[in-house]
């Protein structure tokens, strides 16, 4: 008869029990995420919702050959900065007005910051992920002048196990308010035969814009009647202005040459008041010519307004998903872009086995 | 029976306490995996009957290692016991 032998166990690779007890599936599994412009990621900051399921629009999918291999690729992430809401935190416009003419919106150097902090996640499958960058230099992303912290890439090598995180911090001087601007990220993977992919997530997203009135003027129809002649302009907001001149140019003339200028000196400023400006104009100014009254506030004033667009989860469309443990669950699932809408495709993990120990009769 | 001695052990079956889903394929290796025996798979799922599943062999060798192993999609098992039917049959192999 043979002799049953108790043989020892002894486990080779991956423990049954981590086997059968769950696997690293995907939690993110189904259709991209709903995405949201800037201007609705607006309300919901107006509304005070602090983190709205929704992502902004990206502006470029990435299409990938084969059946779940992602492609790496560039991706954008545009929006149109609304003024009102960068550099007016009240949203209310200052405008100006005097006698039948109009202060038009002054002239303004406006400055924005852009702060994007985020991270990347890769389900503990950094290895594959062999850098990433943020790009500041691409000109149809971007309309800043100079780029001053954009030059070159944010580069940081992955790590091996974990999420990496990035911070960076991009200026840019704009100059056109509703130039649409955005973030450009490059990421670049090593795909192996499974299919995997980094996942870029962008946490926040900060937008700071300080601006300063430098200047206002106004043409009015004001024919200088003399050396003591006043101009009255009525308007809102006056007391912001504290340096006043008057401009004509020369009879006949229209070109800068014919420019000149007079500042106003504070005796001849009749006026003053927030509504109300009465300037006495002084001497040198020609007769029969159409003045034009400048207004200077001289130490700026700044707006800045810290607009906090909420959380914004960013889900690339071919993002691979937040893995997580999922009890009882034994197989791997990825997205499968060969049919449409998005499917999912389940693929096995690897084979399971135990070796016991030698044994002998 | 000798105890320690370097011979030759035949192994006819081996017995697995398993439960699971799928088919479970069992094998048996000599030191170093240069001899194997494949036996046939054993179905966990028609396990109605509530025996220990057994795997008949005919495998010689000074050592003898088992492996328990599913290879699809899906296929878990929990194994608690590995009981493998072994003899000593030669002292040496011969000169």
């Amino acid at each position: 008869m043979p002799i049953p032998s108790q043989a020892l166990f002894r486990m080779y690779g991956r423990s049954v029990q981590q086997i059968v007890s769950g696997n690293f599936s995907q939690s993110d599994i189904g259709a991209p995420p709903p995405i949201a412009t800037i201007s609705e990621l607006q309300a919901y900051y107006a509304a005070g919702i602090d983190n709205p399921a929704i992502a902004p629009r990206l502006h470029q999918s990435v299409n990938f050959g084969g059946n779940y291999v992602p492609a790496a690729g560039d991706y954008e992430l545009r929006f149109t900065p609304n003024s009102e809401m960068m550099f007016d935190p009240t949203g209310t416009p200052v405008t100006y007005s005097i006698l039948d003419g109009g202060f038009p919106k002054g002239m303004v150097a406006n400055q924005f910051r852009v702060w994007v902090n985020g991270n990347i996640l890769t389900g503990g499958r950094n290895k594959y992920l062999d850098n990433y960058k943020f790009k500041g230099d691409n000109n149809v992303v971007y309309d800043v002048n100079p780029p001053n912290n954009l030059s070159g890439d944010f580069l940081q090598t992955s790590n091996e196990f974990g999420p990496s995180a990035f911070s960076n911090l991009w200026w840019g001087v704009h100059q056109v308010f509703d130039t649409t601007m955005g973030i450009s990220a490059h990421v670049s993977t090593v795909v192996d035969a499974s299919g995997f992919t980094p996942n870029l997530r962008i946490d926040e997203i900060y937008i700071e814009g300080i601006y300063t009135l430098l200047v206002l003027s106004v043409t009015s129809d004001v024919q200088n009647a003399g050396p003591l002649g006043e101009v009255v302009i009525n308007g809102l907001n006056l007391d912001f202005f504290d340096e006043f001149s008057v401009n004509w140019y020369d009879e006949g003339v229209t070109d800068p040459l014919g420019f000149n200028t007079i500042p106003i000196p504070p005796n001849n400023i009749v006026t003053h008041t927030n509504v109300l400006l009465t300037i006495r104009i002084p001497e040198g100014v020609p007769l029969n010519v159409q003045l034009q009254i400048m207004a200077v506030q001289t130490s700026g004033v700044n707006f800045t307004g810290s607009v906090l667009l909420t959380q914004i989860n960013t889900q690339l469309v071919d993002g691979s998903g937040i893995y997580k443990l999922v009890p009882g669950k034994t197989n791997d699932t990825y997205y499968d872009r060969s049919v449409a809408p998005v499917g999912t495709l389940d693929l096995k993990i690897p084979d399971p086995f135990i070796r016991t120990g030698f044994f002998k009769g | 029976m000798a105890k320690g001695g370097e011979y030759i052990s035949h192994c006819v079956s081996v017995k697995v306490r398993v439960n699971g889903i799928g088919n479970i394929k069992t094998a048996l290796f000599d030191f170093g995996n240069t001899n194997f025996f494949y036996m046939v798979d054993l179905a966990m799922n028609d396990n109605v009957t509530g025996r220990t599943l057994t795997a008949l062999s005919n495998f010689n060798s000074e050592l003898i290692q088992a492996e328990v192993r599913t290879t699809a999609i899906d296929e878990v098992f929990k194994l608690s016991r590995v009981i493998p039917y072994v003899k000593m049959s030669k002292m040496g192999y011969p000169q």
